[in-house]
């Protein structure tokens, strides 16, 4: 159903670059398509739906303007197409409120990290995500 | 002449200057229950109470001798059978073929007596009343004001969790989200194998998320300072203000053509600071998320309306006046939906946003007076924004704190020449 693609959803810049950076690093052959907020990323999934061309993981952050994280994930579980799609939270919030409610619907919860080379491994994790629906 | 005196109604007797009773009337007989001839040569004490007889001594007879007669004297007279008899006497001492004598002549004032109690037992009744009503009135008062007290702490609990949720989520993301990409940049920078170019991108990188979180942690500095600082309130004039922030603006963005329109501004009881702060960042926000035109027009409207001044006790009302000031821009706008959630620390919608800062402030500087915030836009149809204070502030309603509103012309514009 997907292509290699992994949907960023992200509004900081600097974040959007240290993926890009961890991608070209261990020399991924995925393709990143970034987008700023969930409003966004939801107008691209509706887009690329119709085309069967939905990405293989969505990666979300959680504080974000105009739509959240926790907002757009309710939205692509309303949806059953996008619902196929598995969900990534990635955010550097460390609320345990947040980390507890992701948890409990089997969303894996990732705390950004603060080395590179943690960020490796985790887009290597992402890479591993993609494709496999927990559920 | 003599026999109608007999029969006259009134109590008429004659006494010596010894006190011995010389005549009586018929009318005072048959009043007492006595005969005529039973109280001649007796002291008129017979027929006086016990109480008469001492102000009889003490008073009354005095009275006669010095000025020679005394009026309207009220005593109680007793009847043989022990009944009493309330009486206004008249004295005279004249002297009647060369012996001193006392005339007295007395009416019964039974109603007299009747209506004196009444009015005595009304006046009381009116005393208990009125104290009663004064200590209700004041009961009302006290309860008044503990409502209002109330609401306040209520009103104030409600911002203060809201601000608590807000500076969680400003420890948990917004202050971590910078350290963490310090962090993430500095480790990489570390590694032996970036290039020149690659370096100084990182080092620009890191200079610029220092800058942020310095910006950010200034902001909160602002933020807490606006919370905790006594409000100092003073006669603001308004149209002085926007002046004033028209020449700072002007100052501080030479590209822009800033111009602020305002019609008639009441002066209101603030804290000039505060008030500094809040039209500042609304203002600058209107230069910030202006159009490509490089213009910026602002138009400043106002208007007294009576509103409640509780917020949170429901069936609770005291109307006090209110200033609605509205600032009108021709920006870029926003979505109606996300007006709510331009007040919250740190929300930022977009890249022009400044440090995410600016409106919370105004937002504590609303609440701070007792008011309110609210911001309505579309994109492409610029920013309302409405800010509703009272014109006193809470409890000062009495003093004449204000200046009469300053007559300026209807339409005040206010123009930077660029």
């Amino acid at each position: 159903m997907c292509s290699k693609t992994i949907l960023f959803v992200e509004d900081d810049e600097d974040d959007r670059d240290l993926l890009s950076m961890a991608i070209q690093e261990i020399n991924a052959s995925a393709k990143l398509v970034f987008m700023e907020n969930g409003l966004r990323a939801l107008e691209y999934l509706n887009g690329v739906k119709q085309a069967s061309q939905l990405p293989c993981l969505i990666v979300l952050d959680l504080n974000m303007p105009f739509l959240d994280g926790k907002e757009t994930y309710q939205k692509i579980k309303e949806d059953l197409q996008l619902d196929e799609v598995p969900v990534v939270i990635f955010t550097s919030s460390s609320n345990p409120n947040d980390r507890e409610l992701f948890s409990r619907q089997g969303v894996e919860f990732i705390t950004k990290p603060d080395n590179f080379s943690m960020m490796n491994t985790i887009v290597v994790h992402m890479l591993d995500l993609c494709g496999k629906h927990p559920n | 002449m003599e026999s109608y005196v007999q029969h006259a109604p009134c109590l008429f007797f004659v006494t010596s200057d010894n006190g011995t009773l010389l005549d009586v009337n018929d009318y005072l007989c048959e009043s007492l229950q006595y005969s005529r001839r039973e109280l001649l040569g007796l002291k008129p004490d017979v027929f006086f109470s016990v109480a008469t007889r001492i102000f009889q001594q003490t008073h009354f007879y005095p009275l006669l001798k010095m000025q020679g007669h005394a009026e309207e004297i009220y005593l109680t007279l007793l009847t043989k059978d022990g009944g009493q008899l309330p009486v206004l006497i008249n004295a005279e001492r004249k002297v009647l073929e060369g012996e001193a004598v006392n005339l007295h002549v007395g009416i019964v004032v039974h109603n007299r007596k009747k209506f004196e109690d009444e009015l005595i037992a009304a006046k009381k009744s009116a005393e208990a009343a009125l104290h009663e009503n004064s200590a209700l009135l004041q009961a009302k008062q006290e309860l008044q004001r503990h409502s209002e007290e109330l609401d306040r702490q209520i009103q104030l609990v409600y911002t203060q969790n809201e601000e608590l949720k807000q500076f969680g989520r400003v420890v948990t993301h917004d202050m971590q989200e910078p350290l963490r990409k310090l962090s993430v940049f500095a480790d990489l920078l570390q590694q032996h194998d970036r290039s020149e170019t690659e370096t100084d991108r990182l080092m620009e990188k890191i200079g610029r998320i220092t800058q942020q979180l310095k910006a950010l942690l200034s902001g909160l500095q602002q933020y807490v300072w606006l919370t905790e600082t006594p409000l100092v309130p003073s006669a603001v004039d308004l149209s002085r203000l926007l002046l004033e922030m028209q020449q700072q603006l002007a100052d501080e963005h030479k590209d822009v053509q800033v111009r602020i329109e305002a019609s008639t501004l009441q002066p209101l009881a603030a804290d000039l600071k505060q008030m500094r702060l809040l039209f500042y960042e609304i203002l600058s926000n209107a230069i910030r998320f202006r159009r490509e035109t490089g213009k910026v027009y602002v138009a400043v409207s106002a208007e007294t309306l009576h509103l409640n001044q509780f917020h949170s006790l429901e069936g609770k009302y005291k109307f006090v006046e209110f200033i609605r000031i509205q600032v009108k821009d021709q920006g870029i706008g926003l979505p109606q939906a996300y007006t709510g959630q331009v007040f919250e620390l740190f929300k930022r919608f977009d890249a022009k946003s400044g440090r995410g800062i600016g409106l919370s402030l105004c937002k504590q500087v609303v609440n701070n007076h007792g008011g309110s915030i609210t911001l309505e836009s579309e994109p492409g149809e610029g920013t309302l924004v409405t800010i509703v204070l009272p014109l006193h502030p809470r409890g000062e309603e009495a003093k004449p704190a204000l200046e009469p509103p300053q007559t300026i012309s209807n339409k005040t514009s206010y123009a930077n020449d660029v």
